[in-house]
């Protein structure tokens, strides 16, 4: 340009005016041709705040060149495009957009999470998408093992402050409503700080509906990280096994496995990033996921059963991780295999049991193969199998086997039997008592069941006092009425309390046996602790109750069973007649052989008939001790 | 009859004080100009408020690169008339960018009908064209 534009324009660069930035700045703001990159290098040149909000508010004016150079300023023009974004141009605000977008500094995603509310929806849009964009080039970069090496620090230092921005944009989700903020946090799922985590998890939360709901709609591996965290958790946990379940495929297992990459040292980094890239589900490349730390595999068993992965290849992975040197990994493995609808579940189990002497496979885990094999066998037998018979030279294996045998045939073999093979088994079996302990660990109440019949029938409560005093207080009122039952057998004062507990269990049988079993003890109050059962409503706790203090209050007793026995429910005077035979009180003789004769219910009738023999033959007994004691006199 | 007429003819003849008029003239006068000024100044003072915030100090500025292009004190006075009324905070604005050179002139055209007036502006305003630019105003684009 000829004249003396330079001159001037040289004069404004190198004047330290604050007039001058304003000139420069409304002179580019108005310029369309080809002056405008002189007065926008000038601007940069004086590089003062207000005239770089000059340059940014001309920005979609500029050639590459310049843009570039803007670009390459940020974080360090972040004043003057906060400044800018305020600006009422709305062709300002959306420069700030695109310039934070091409810097994608994370350091300026504040500014974006401002423009967030802005008036105009366009722009709304702009920065969500921008923020989100930002969110995912971060990702990628944390995840380069080269930028993680060469510029770590800055990595974590930009990772901390997009979180902090993150965390902020979540807080008024319910204002901007932007699913791209959550999308962005998503991405971030394994690494985000508990306070961020639980605007996901908390109770009703709004950005854990929308995260499902983005999961439901985009299947984006991305979000396999985000995903596997949210398994842990109640609420957000349930949609997202759902989802997991129905779509995720091999992708997702290299993205989990990638997220788990910032939690292990350098050598399981290295065994994971193999697995990463090598990951191949038929080629048998499976032998790094075998150097992968317990609690990945584990995790990794839970997540694959879960997917829908062809079965066959579910079992070649289970195969191999059946290897894995952690018991609890082998375990975990056998369990699952138990649990799962493969079909050469029985195969693998069989392998596992025959790994257990060559190896230093889990003796647990063979043994609950084994189990499961004779389950599926003793199902698919029509008779049950007798136990073999045990020799003192048996060894430990086999005296499993046996124990499991029995376990399964309980139920179907006669008591005698039974009782023989528990007998050997506590004579040779050194594990007994925790193979019993472990079925009364059992959440299956029928289990439960099945173990207290084993110890009584084994006549061992005393040895299991302690699980038997659990179980009286059992969820299931059929196991707390066996354990109750059983404490008969267990003297000592701690019987005798959790007796008198159990006289105020919810369920009357339970009751019923307390009774039975606290007559047994007769303590010296027993008067006092049974006399409200005498009021009782059920039949059998009014005449054990009886039965049990008929001798030391025989008077009370003799009341309350003669009143039984005039009830007009036929089941009070049945359970009153009960209570005659096993009692023999000779002072209700008339009343008895009345209702031997006189009765309308036959069932009456009959025990009446039966009480009337019992107290005859009572009556001769203590006849015949008295005529005896009258001839030795 | 005569005697009847005698006291209103000594009305007309007889000189009245004018010394009240005069005064009251004044004032009304003194009134009249006080508003003028206030209603220019709450006037002028609306302009400004219109045009954007203004930083540093736009007259030694406008001096300063005057002087460096070599226009005299009647284009300075021009282009802060003009700036003022194109709204623009710097008038040095004006002559860094052909665009508003431009825009200048129309304004000026708009804004002055009376034609001596007109052509005085333009003329002035070519003028800075040639000395800033290089080119007369009607070669800019």
């Amino acid at each position: 340009m000829a004249g003396n534009y330079e001159k001037i324009v040289n004069l404004l660069r190198q004047t330290p005016m604050p007039a001058a930035d304003q000139t420069l700045g409304f002179a580019l703001i108005s310029e369309q041709n080809e002056l405008v990159p002189v007065l926008a290098c000038t601007l940069l040149n004086r590089g003062s705040d207000e005239a770089i909000e000059y340059v940014i508010r001309a920005y979609h004016k500029l050639d590459a060149q310049i843009q570039q150079n803007l670009i390459e300023r940020c974080p360090g023009i972040s004043a003057a495009l906060r400044v800018v974004s305020k600006d009422q141009g709305v062709q300002a605000r959306n420069n700030v957009i695109s310039i934070i977008s091409a810097a994608n500094h994370p350091k300026l995603a504040y500014i974006l999470s401002y423009m967030l509310h802005d008036e105009v929806p366009a722009l709304r849009t702009s920065a969500a998408e921008a923020f989100k964009t930002m969110a995912l080039c971060l990702v990628t970069q944390s995840e380069t093992p080269k930028r993680r090496d060469r510029k770590g620090a800055d990595t974590n230092d930009d990772l901390n402050q997009f979180l902090v921005t993150l965390d902020s944009s979540l807080e008024t989700f319910v204002h901007h409503l932007r699913t791209e903020v959550v999308e962005a946090a998503m991405y971030f799922g394994p690494l985000l700080p508990k306070p961020i985590w639980n605007k996901f998890t908390g109770e009703r939360s709004r950005v854990g509906r929308t995260a499902v709901e983005i999961l439901q709609r985009d299947s984006n591996v991305n979000f396999a990280g985000f995903a596997f965290r949210a398994l842990s958790c109640p609420e957000l946990g349930k949609a997202v096994i759902k989802i997991i379940a129905a779509g995720c495929n091999g992708d997702f297992f290299r993205r989990w496995l990638s997220f788990s990459w910032y939690r292990y040292d350098q050598n399981v980094r290295k065994n994971l990033a193999r697995i990463s890239k090598e990951f191949s589900w038929l080629a048998g490349g499976l032998h790094p996921l075998l150097e992968t730390p317990p609690d990945l595999q584990l995790k990794f068993i839970d997540i694959l059963m879960l997917t829908a992965i062809p079965a066959q290849e579910k079992q070649e992975i289970l195969s191999a991780l059946m290897m894995a040197h952690d018991p609890q990994v082998q375990e975990h493995v056998v369990h699952t295999l138990t649990n799962a609808d493969l079909p050469d579940v029985q195969k693998l189990l069989e392998r596992a049991i025959s790994l257990e002497p060559a190896t230093r496979f889990s003796a647990r885990a063979a043994r609950m193969a084994h189990r499961h094999l004779i389950r599926i066998n003793s199902s698919n037998r029509a008779h049950p199998v007798l136990p073999i018979m045990l020799d003192a030279k048996q060894t430990q294996p086999g005296i499993e086997q046996y124990f499991d045998q029995l376990w399964f045939a309980f139920d179907r073999l006669d008591p005698s039997t039974a009782r023989a093979a528990i007998e050997r088994l506590v004579r040779l079996d050194e594990y007994f008592i925790d193979h019993t302990q472990e079925k009364i660990a059992s959440p299956d109440p029928e289990d439960r069941m099945r173990v207290l019949a084993l110890i009584r029938l084994g006549r061992l409560p005393e040895r299991f006092a302690e699980d038997i005093y659990r179980l009286c207080n059992d969820i299931d009122p059929m196991v707390r009425s066996f354990a109750v039952r059983l404490l008969a057998d267990i003297p000592g004062p701690a019987t005798e309390k959790k007796l008198i507990e159990a006289l105020d269990d919810d369920d009357q049988r339970v009751q019923a046996n307390a009774i039975e079993a606290l007559e047994k003890f007769n303590p010296p109050d027993i008067m006092e602790i049974l006399e409200p059962k005498l009021e009782s409503s059920n039949n059998r706790i009014r005449a054990n109750a009886i039965k049990a203090i008929l001798k030391p209050q025989f008077t009370l007793a003799l009341r309350v069973l003669s009143s039984m026995l005039d009830h007009p429910d036929p089941t009070f005077r049945r359970s009153a007649l009960w209570a005659v035979i096993k009692t023999t009180p000779l002072h209700l003789g008339a009343k008895i052989d009345k209702l031997a004769r006189e009765d309308p219910d036959p069932d009456v009738k009959a025990i009446a008939q039966q009480a009337m023999k019992a107290l005859l033959q009572n009556w001769k007994e203590a006849k015949n001790i008295e005529v005896n004691s009258g001839v030795n006199e | 009859m005569s005697g009847q007429f005698e006291e209103p003819m000594k009305l007309f003849q007889n000189s009245q004080g004018t010394t009240g008029i005069v005064v009251l003239c004044i004032f009304f006068g003194a009134m009249l100009t006080w508003v003028g000024f206030a209603l220019m100044s709450y006037l002028r003072t609306r302009r400004l408020e219109k045009l954007p915030a203004i930083t540093g100090s736009p007259n030694t500025l406008l001096d300063q690169v005057c002087s460096l292009a070599g226009l005299g004190i009647s284009d300075r006075h021009l282009l802060k008339k003009v700036a003022f009324r194109m709204k623009l905070p710097q008038p040095t604005s004006i002559l860094l960018s052909p665009a508003l050179l431009l825009q200048a002139a129309k304004t000026w055209k708009q804004t002055h009908r009376f034609s001596p007036t007109q052509n005085w502006g333009i003329n002035r305003l070519d003028h800075i064209a040639r000395q800033v630019f290089g080119k007369p105003l009607s070669d800019l684009t």
